[in-house]
């Protein structure tokens, strides 16, 4: 520890879009870090906080934030103060806290409410152009005082971090670009319309639609691609998926290595399983319906497969998982629209 | 005597035969009838293109005179093939000793040539035709015509005389339709003003003409009746009837009079009543008792001779032979029910036939069989003949056949019907054992007709061999290679209900270690549905109806998981239905148990020949989806 008459020595300061760009391509992670040295120089300077390590984990939890938070404004102004260097009105300190919070609520949120790639990733960009301005405020003062980067720079990173920003930063971009180009075409696509029956020429099925949202999705969207039609629901994971069979497969193994699948696939699901007639004639339906209930989400598989004549056999596979809250008032329709799935004859 | 002397002996023997050959032959081209010569003529002008078996000629003449009715009959029968000649080269003559006399007039066969070869004794034998449980007393004569040969023809012509005094009946049934092409068909009936003749026809193949006294039928080129798998030709085939009766009050009266002879003044039905009744302790135990009674301990013996056709013997003579036939064991039963305060009635049941609308006319001989029905809850028949059955059911065989009361109105009728003749209930308690293997209870109770069967079967069996058959039984539905131990329940009563259990365990044959798929065929299930098929393609058939209820109770080992329990089955249709629930019992002293209840229901009704199709494609459907397929693997 450095004793309160030496210069304080603190991190080299770095332009704020090498701060950002290297937040970006580390998703995030870099923040833990940031705060962790930012809180570490105030201490060199102020004396506060205590424990910079803790800082951390910090940013990633936004319970930590009103407890935290105001103790690192606290012993940065305090550190301001000391190298006197010009200080925010205590306002902005309270705001750019708010936003800061309120961006982590949400990004705190999208690891159990589904939110679009589109909406993740403003949220994303969002917190890292609200963070500029603390990172250009730590800049103003580490100018103040001497510094030693905790390894050597070369043009503004130190190695591992010139390996993120190199690896990380097209891997990411790449991420994203596809993400929203398949979310932008997706919103292209008509929905659609409410208590339609969804046909397809030279597929001979029909499926109603109670539900608005609906589209029309390319083959493999959420198959291996073995599926003669998919549509994607108006929430993010909600879908079905048509396959016709041709071949001579029999109906009960069709159905039972779907229950199969389901079932290894989910903890702990309740499973209807039920065989019929279809209307009046002697050719079978097989529906299965299993669901798994967990504290912050439930997943529902449905499956309907019919015999047709002909030896040939259409499958309605059907996904659903979402929050308790959501399945309430999506579930009714979803299993409903699976039922009415049959031949278009 | 020399070889010489011998020699000569053998010659004039030789001769001697020779001219007595000679002299029958002269003999037998000498009586030869008019109708010979009209087969003859009828062969010659036979079309040559015939290649199957072909009744040229089928003349009926009936003649009631004051004191007979007299019916002659002549067929010309045309054999083109030896195939016909091999399957057909016979006739077969019904006729009742007791009532009537039969005459051959004569009875022969030609050869292509034309030549005649007569029928004598010696190609001509009698044999009984009586079913067991019916009150004729039929027989029938077997022609066998000497001599035939391919492209030729058979002529016989014979009579029947019924004798008939003032207040006697009688009747007779005629098909033009035959199960073989008929040419030319004739049928004339003539009576007088003084004792009428009631006559009708609903063949579709004759032209019938009624004249004052007379009525005519004619047909030609009548094809073969199409054969099928299960007919009832007295429902199907269309008829000509003659009868001097016109209305089932008088059958009702000829019948209710010698049942009501055979109840008068007896000596021993009050006493026997009270004695079989002893113990009972409501008035169904008190109708079982005397319905066991006369089922089970008077035998069936028929003695329908000596003006016992239609009337039966006296109660008293039964109860001490303690035999009879359905005459007579009805009439003791319809005593002893007197006796006990039920009100029943004698039902005439007519066991070939199932529609009422196709007989033609009023007459007795369209019944062959007699039970006792009365109103209890629901309506119940007895048929004291059937020594299996409880009271409480209706003898399959009867079921839905045409009846006459002969108490209530003078109405053909059908015996009723269950919705479910063939029922039965099975439940199976299946425990796996951790190397693969399994034991296996299984109890099941055999209801409705299945009961009287399984009694039958059983019930005169010693113990070893009711576990041999069972065993047999079991194999062919459950599954063979185990040896099942058995216990029977109700064989030797028709009190209590039939029932059989079978203790089985089977040897190691799968690994639960990497998995496993078990198939259960549900036995039960399949084997009623394997049975339920209807197999004729032109009739319609009379579909009887069954009910399974099938319970298995599989116990797995603790360290089993079952990850898919069998489909649960809902299948309903216009024909049937079958259901299948699935319960799944989490562990409970870390044992899961499957239980599954399947129940097919396929009740009884008339399958038109236009919906066998359908019928069997819902039949195969519910065989291929019954089977219960489940999956599970040992917990790690």
């Amino acid at each position: 520890m450095q004793s309160p008459d030496a210069t304080p020595v603190t991190a080299p300061t770095r332009h704020f879009l090498l701060e950002a760009l290297l937040v970006f391509a580390t998703a995030g992670l870099y923040l833990g870090v940031w705060f962790y040295l930012a809180a570490r120089d105030c201490r060199r300077i102020a004396g506060q906080p205590s424990t910079p390590v803790l800082w951390i984990f910090v940013p990633f939890f936004a319970l930590l934030h009103p407890i935290a938070f105001p103790r690192f404004f606290s012993a940065l102004r305090d550190a301001q103060k000391r190298l006197d260097c010009p200080r925010w009105p205590s306002f902005l300190d309270y705001l750019w806290m708010a936003g800061f919070f309120g961006l982590t609520v949400a990004s705190n949120l999208s690891a159990v409410v589904s939110f679009e790639v589109i909406t993740q990733l403003g949220g994303f960009l969002a917190l890292i152009i609200w963070f500029i301005p603390l990172h250009i405020r730590l800049n103003g003062l580490r100018r103040r005082v001497s510094n030693q980067p905790v390894m050597p720079r070369s043009a503004g990173f130190n190695v591992p971090e010139w390996i993120a920003v190199i690896l990380f930063t097209p891997i990411l971009t790449l991420g994203f670009v596809v993400m929203l180009h398949e979310e932008i075409k997706l919103v292209m696509t008509d929905d659609y319309e409410p208590h339609t029956a969804v046909k397809q020429e030279g597929l001979p099925f029909h499926l109603p639609l109670s539900q608005t949202g609906w589209k029309k999705a390319d083959i493999g969207t959420v198959t291996d691609g073995t599926a003669a039609f998919e549509l994607v629901g108006p929430l993010k994971n909600m879908w079905y998926a048509v396959f016709v069979y041709d071949d001579e497969k029999s109906m009960q193994n069709l159905s039972n290595n779907r229950y199969d699948d389901f079932v290894s696939s989910m903890s702990a699901p309740e499973c209807d399983f039920t065989r019929t007639f279809i209307g009046d004639t002697t050719r079978a339906q097989t529906w299965t319906l299993c669901e798994s209930v967990s504290n912050d989400a439930t997943v529902i598989y449905v499956a309907s497969q019919m015999e047709g004549s002909n030896n040939q056999i259409i499958e309605l596979v059907g996904y659903f998982e979402a929050s308790p809250g959501i399945m309430a008032k999506y579930k009714e329709g979803f299993i409903d629209d699976a039922k009415g799935f049959g031949f278009d004859e | 005597m020399t070889q010489k002397d011998l020699a000569s002996m053998n010659n004039i023997s030789l001769m001697a035969f020779y001219l007595m050959l000679l002299v029958s032959a002269f003999s037998v081209h000498a009586q030869t009838p008019p109708v010979v010569e009209h087969a003859r003529t009828a062969l010659a002008e036979a079309d040559k293109s015939i290649d199957v078996l072909t009744a040229l000629e089928k003349r009926v003449e009936v003649k009631l005179h004051p004191d007979k009715a007299v019916t002659t009959v002549t067929t010309i029968w045309f054999y083109p093939t030896k195939s016909a000649v091999q399957n057909s080269g016979y006739e077969s003559i019904y006729y009742r000793p007791h009532d009537e006399t039969l005459d051959i007039l004569f009875a022969g066969s030609l050869s292509p040539a034309g030549e005649v070869l007569a029928v004598t004794d010696e190609n001509i034998k009698e044999v009984e035709s009586d079913t067991y449980n019916t009150f004729t007393d039929t027989r029938q004569k077997i022609v066998s015509y000497p001599g035939l040969q391919a492209g030729g023809a058979t002529v016989i012509q014979y009579q029947l005389v019924h004798p008939l005094s003032e207040h006697d009946y009688w009747s007779s049934l005629h098909r033009p339709q035959l199960h073989a092409n008929t040419l030319n068909y004739d049928f004339n009936a003539a009576w007088t003003e003084d004792r009428p003749l009631a006559v009708a026809s609903n063949s579709e193949h004759v032209v019938c003409e009624r004249k004052p006294s007379a009525f005519q039928c004619s047909g030609t080129d009548i094809p073969p009746a199409t054969q099928d798998e299960q007919v009832s030709w007295s429902d199907e085939l269309g008829q000509i009837a003659v009868s001097t009766i016109n209305s089932w009050e008088t059958v009702q009266d000829i019948v209710s009079a010698g049942f009501e002879d055979a109840m008068r003044e007896s000596d021993n039905i009050a006493s026997l009543a009270e004695q079989l009744t002893r113990n009972a302790e409501s008035k169904e135990d008190a109708i079982a008792a005397v319905y066991e009674f006369v089922a089970r301990d008077v035998r069936y013996v028929s003695m329908s001779e000596a003006g016992h056709a239609i009337v039966p013997h006296h109660v008293d003579t039964t109860i001490a032979n303690r035999y009879g036939d359905c005459k007579d064991k009805s009439v003791l039963l319809l005593a002893l029910l007197d006796e006990i305060g039920i009100e029943a009635q004698p039902v005439l049941v007519a066991t070939e036939r199932s529609e009422p609308k196709n007989v033609v006319l009023p007459s007795v001989s369209t019944f062959d069989h007699v039970v006792i029905c009365f109103e209890r809850e629901q309506m119940r028949c007895l048929d004291p003949t059937d020594a299996y059955t409880p009271w409480t059911d209706i003898s399959d065989w009867i079921q839905n056949r045409v009846a006459l009361p002969l108490e209530d109105d003078a109405v053909l009728k059908t015996i009723p019907s269950d919705r479910y003749r063939w029922q039965l209930d099975a439940a199976s308690e299946i425990t796996f054992t951790a190397d693969g293997g399994q034991t296996e209870l299984q109890t099941v109770t055999y209801l409705n007709a299945y009961e009287g069967q399984m009694r039958s079967k059983l019930s005169g069996l010693g113990e070893a061999d009711r576990q041999k058959w069972a065993t047999e039984f079991y194999e062919s539905i459950v599954a063979d290679g185990a040896e099942p131990d058995f216990s029977f329940h109700g064989v030797d009563a028709l009190t209590e209900g039939m029932r059989t259990q079978s203790k089985t365990a089977f040897s190691p044959y799968f690994s639960a270690n990497d998995g496993f798929l078990l198939e259960e065929a549900d036995a039960w299930v399949q084997h009623e549905l394997s049975t339920s098929s209807i197999e004729n393609t032109v009739y319609d058939v009379y579909f009887p109806g069954t009910k399974v209820t099938s319970t298995y109770s599989m116990t797995f080992p603790k360290a089993w998981h079952i990850s898919r329990k069998p489909a649960e089955l809902d299948f309903e249709h216009r024909f049937g239905t079958l259901s299948r629930s699935v319960v799944h019992q989490q562990p409970r002293d870390g044992q899961e148990i499957l239980k599954v209840v399947t129940e097919l229901e396929i009740p009884s009704r008339k399958v038109l020949a236009e919906e066998f199709d359908s019928f069997n494609a819902f039949v195969s459907a519910l065989s291929k989806y019954s089977v219960m397929t489940f999956a599970g693997s040992e917990k790690k």
